[in-house]
């Protein structure tokens, strides 16, 4: 009795004790080459020349895209060195736990699912040896592709149970919606493990994924950017029309990096829309808003900055924050928010729901788990 | 192709701007049959209009499922059976405009994917043996219905020139575009038709719900949704990717008068969209150095949006976000007639202020329109 | 107010620039074309250490879909979110209500001296 009761009390003390969870770091792969060590054999070919082919978008940022004073003269790269980020964000920014999102989301939508689908295996092996193992403060993310449901089933349960992992990560950029039928052998992989499923932007109109917007390629790398929320808005409403929160009431599902205040749009509009269309959606239970607010959750960066402050607390009260909303850094690139600065007129009893205690309700006691398991 | 000549009665106009109850900017008048309009098509496509089933015109597979037309008003024929509501005007008048109180309805019609048509001809002479026809049989005879500018845009030199033919005639109000289309909006290949809307003097109006068909792209940015309730759900995103094109491709610093309606796309996303779009241009503007103001200026300025339908919301939240997009001046009504399925049109805009709910019903459309409208 | 020596000038020749700490706060010193500045090392949008950043030209004012660059040199972006100040005001480039702090700077014989206030 008296072991339970301390148990319980270690981990609320332990969460009370979190001052900032950041959803969204960036480490980088020095090269492909470190992946060799994790990769079968009858994958090195396509390391011996060079990695397979990698499709890429024309998009180009003004500037370098990373945060430039955050570089390591020792390697040239931004999050290369875990010991950097440890020092460059996590010190710096007095953050507890950092969940690595990586610089590999977009494996699906390059065309050869099968080597795709060897590297995030490689690739999520590479994250436990290099990152999570050996510090306490990262938490991984089971790197997948939707282009191939099964093989991501597999990789999802073949890691689910690891202490080191917290969540299942795609990219948005997609050919088919999330809510589709043929990604849920990935979300029944997830729920049988208490995983959550995060998709993150960045590989739109790359690759075989659709163009970035529904009519067709911006111009401009300042319309791609912003057109990144569309891709999320689409599979959030997909999830909810495709009855995915219906069939997996238990699955969460996080939307990284593509900004935060659309959903009150989803919300309203699907609301609007479902009591005259209900039987289009017949296995729906519940209002749409109502599966948003319960298996949803969103990540603050980049954070809309409107001139008057309150427009933006009016535009989260209205997707409950308090319960949806989790703290993003997307260290080191360059939209990073600060969060000793970007949310100082935030209430204080809402900052700390985003700084930590929703991202401890979407990932569960898994991230407060040792690593040393992993 | 002549016009059709404007017999406009101005003795028998006794309502002035000040005395409208009501303009509503979206009625969908309907087309009996293809062998109505071809008379009014340009003569060497004529026969492609009256072949059985209508002319060639690819369409999407997403359609409601279910009743129809809510509680719009519904004629009956002769036997007793529901007729379609928007096939008569002086039907339409009588039992939807005067027992609602619109004094003027701008006629939006039923083709909504003109724009993604394969063939650039057959596009443009549909266009113009609709707008010809609405001229003459819905226009001309009653002063409450305006017409819209119908153009095929994926070939913007004939999309101008039907602009430049019916530009000057006092029937038309506007210029309207499906907005489904293959590429965004604001590419240069368009700046023609803006061109031709800002010599009238006309506002352009897009419409959502042709998306996914013929050459458009799949209806979302990450694949085709499975049903209509996800894909009506979805369209608003298109107004985003085309506003974005549009203000970064510089349509509004080229065509400063330029005023564009966005028809039944809501507007609890638009918060999001210029929040976002402000941040990324103080950090990117030098890739478009000719967008002189932030985005949201030019939003705010030069974007219209329809109230059917409105997200369904509280009022406070609803006027905590006309407030944040200025929504006070941009805000017109519609009522999507006659597909009321999501509800009266009225009952939607029933919670506003009285003041506001006088400029979105009369006030702002009176802005956007002018005087043409009484014309 | 108080004067501080920061630097020497052949410390920063023309097109550097010289990170000092002075009276509690960082400064960057730059050099353009002989005429020297001094910015906080702090940007107005998210606190970063702004005089890090490139210092880079700009696509200048320009009709629709021209493209003219220029003031090269003349432009500091700021390491994260990459927005453009003018060295010489301080000023971004999107708004000058928005700016960076600066400090009247000046030449005394061989040294660089910048006035920091209270």
């Amino acid at each position: 009795m008296t072991l339970v009761i301390e148990r319980e009390a270690t981990f609320v003390d332990r969460v009370a004790a979190l001052r900032l969870v950041d959803t969204d770091i960036h480490n980088d792969l020095p090269s492909i080459e470190a992946l060799r060590p994790f990769l079968a054999k009858k994958w090195h070919l396509w390391l011996d020349s060079g990695g397979p082919g990698s499709a890429t978008r024309y998009y180009a940022n003004m500037g370098s895209g990373r945060m430039d004073d955050a570089v390591n003269e020792d390697d040239g790269l931004a999050a290369g060195d875990p010991e950097w980020v440890v020092q460059q964000l996590m010190t710096k920014y007095r953050i507890d736990i950092g969940v690595l999102t990586g610089s590999t989301i977009g494996l699906g939508i390059q065309h050869d699912y099968h080597i795709q689908a060897a590297i995030a295996s490689a690739y999520n092996e590479w994250t436990l040896a290099t990152w999570v193992r050996p510090y306490e403060c990262f938490k991984g993310s089971i790197v997948c592709l939707g282009s191939d449901p099964a093989a991501s089933a597999a990789e999802v349960r073949r890691l689910g149970q690891n202490p080191g992992m917290v969540q299942v990560l795609m990219a948005s950029a997609a050919r088919i919606p999330y809510g589709n039928t043929c990604y849920w052998p990935i979300y029944r992989a997830a729920v049988e493990h208490d995983l959550p499923v995060a998709i993150h932007v960045g590989s739109e109109g790359t690759g075989i994924a659709n163009p970035p917007t529904a009519v067709g390629y911006p111009s401009t790398y300042l319309e791609f950017h912003t057109d990144h929320s569309q891709t999320m808005m689409a599979h959030c409403v997909s999830l909810i029309a495709d009855g995915v929160f219906e069939e997996l009431p238990t699955l969460k599902f996080a939307f990284i990096e593509g900004g935060t205040v659309w959903a009150p749009y989803v919300m309203g509009r699907l609301d609007r829309l479902y009591p005259a269309l209900k039987a289009e959606v017949p296995y729906l239970k519940m209002r749409p808003s109502e599966y948003l607010l319960r298996n949803c959750y969103f990540s603050t960066q980049p954070i809309e900055e409107p001139d008057d402050h309150q427009q933006l607390l009016q535009m989260l009260r209205m997707m409950h924050a308090e319960k949806t909303v989790v703290f993003a850094s997307d260290y080191p690139h360059w939209d990073f928010d600060n969060p000793l600065m970007a949310f100082n007129f935030f209430p204080a009893d809402l900052k700390r729901r985003i700084f930590v205690e929703n991202a401890v309700e979407l990932y569960g006691p898994r991230l407060l788990e040792s690593n040393r398991g992993a | 192709m002549s016009t059709i000549a404007p017999t406009s009665r101005p003795e028998d106009r006794t309502d002035t701007l000040a005395t409208l109850r009501a303009i509503d900017v979206d009625l969908h008048h309907d087309i009996a049959s293809w062998q109505d309009i071809a008379p009014y098509a340009p003569q060497g496509l004529r026969h492609r209009l009256t072949r059985p089933g209508g002319p060639p015109l690819a369409r999407h597979g997403f359609k409601i499922i279910g009743p129809r037309f809510g509680e719009a008003p519904r004629p009956t024929d002769a036997n007793g059976r529901a007729g379609h509501p928007a096939v008569d005007p002086a039907w339409v008048k009588a039992e939807y405009l005067d027992r609602r109180g619109v004094d003027i309805a701008i006629l939006t019609g039923p083709i909504l994917s003109l724009g993604v048509q394969p063939n650039h001809d057959m596009a443009a002479a549909i266009a113009t043996g609709v707008n010809n026809w609405t001229l003459e049989t819905w226009i001309r005879p009653f002063h409450c219905f305006k017409g819209s500018i119908l153009v095929a845009h994926q070939d913007p030199a004939q999309a101008a020139a039907e602009i430049d033919r019916l530009g000057d005639d006092p029937g038309m109000v506007q210029v309207l575009m499906g907005s489904a289309s293959e590429t965004p909006l604001g590419r240069r290949q368009f700046h023609p038709i803006y061109a031709a809307c800002v010599r009238h003097d006309l506002p352009l109006a897009l419409h959502i719900g042709g998306e996914g068909a013929g050459m458009s792209p799949p209806a979302t940015a990450v694949g085709h949704p499975t049903t209509h309730f996800e894909w009506y759900g979805s369209l608003p995103q298109v107004y985003m990717a085309h506003i974005m094109s549009m203000v970064t491709e510089g349509v509004f610093e080229k065509f400063s008068t330029l005023k564009v309606v966005l028809y039944e796309g809501g507007i609890f996303w638009l918060p999001h969209i210029m929040w976002r779009f402000d941040k990324n241009w103080k950090a990117q503007r030098s890739e478009t150095p000719w967008v002189n103001e932030r985005p949201s200026a030019y939003i705010r300025r030069h974007f219209y949006h329809t109230t059917y339908p409105l997200e369904l919301s509280s009022q406070e939240e609803l006027a905590a976000v006309l407030e944040m997009i200025e929504g006070e001046q941009t805000l017109l009504f519609s009522s999507n007639y006659p597909n009321w399925e999501l509800g009266d049109p009225f009952a939607m805009i029933e919670g506003l202020p009285a003041a506001l709910r006088r400029r979105v019903l009369v006030e702002n459309a009176r802005a956007v329109y002018g005087e043409r409208l009484l014309r | 107010m108080a004067k501080h020596v920061v630097a020497r000038r052949e410390e920063i020749p023309p097109g550097g620039r010289k990170i000092v700490r002075v009276a509690g706060r960082e400064v960057g010193v730059f050099n353009l074309d002989g005429a020297f500045y001094a910015l906080k090392n702090v940007c107005p949008h998210q606190g970063a250490r702004v005089c890090l950043g490139r210092i880079v030209g700009t696509a200048l004012p320009a009709a629709v879909y021209e493209y003219t660059y220029g003031r090269e040199g003349e432009i500091l972006r700021c390491p994260w979110h990459e927005w453009e100040y003018d060295i010489v005001t301080g000023e971004s480039l999107f708004d000058p209500n928005i700016k960076i702090t600066s400090y009247p700077i000046e030449i005394v014989g061989d040294d660089i001296v910048v006035t920091i206030g209270e």
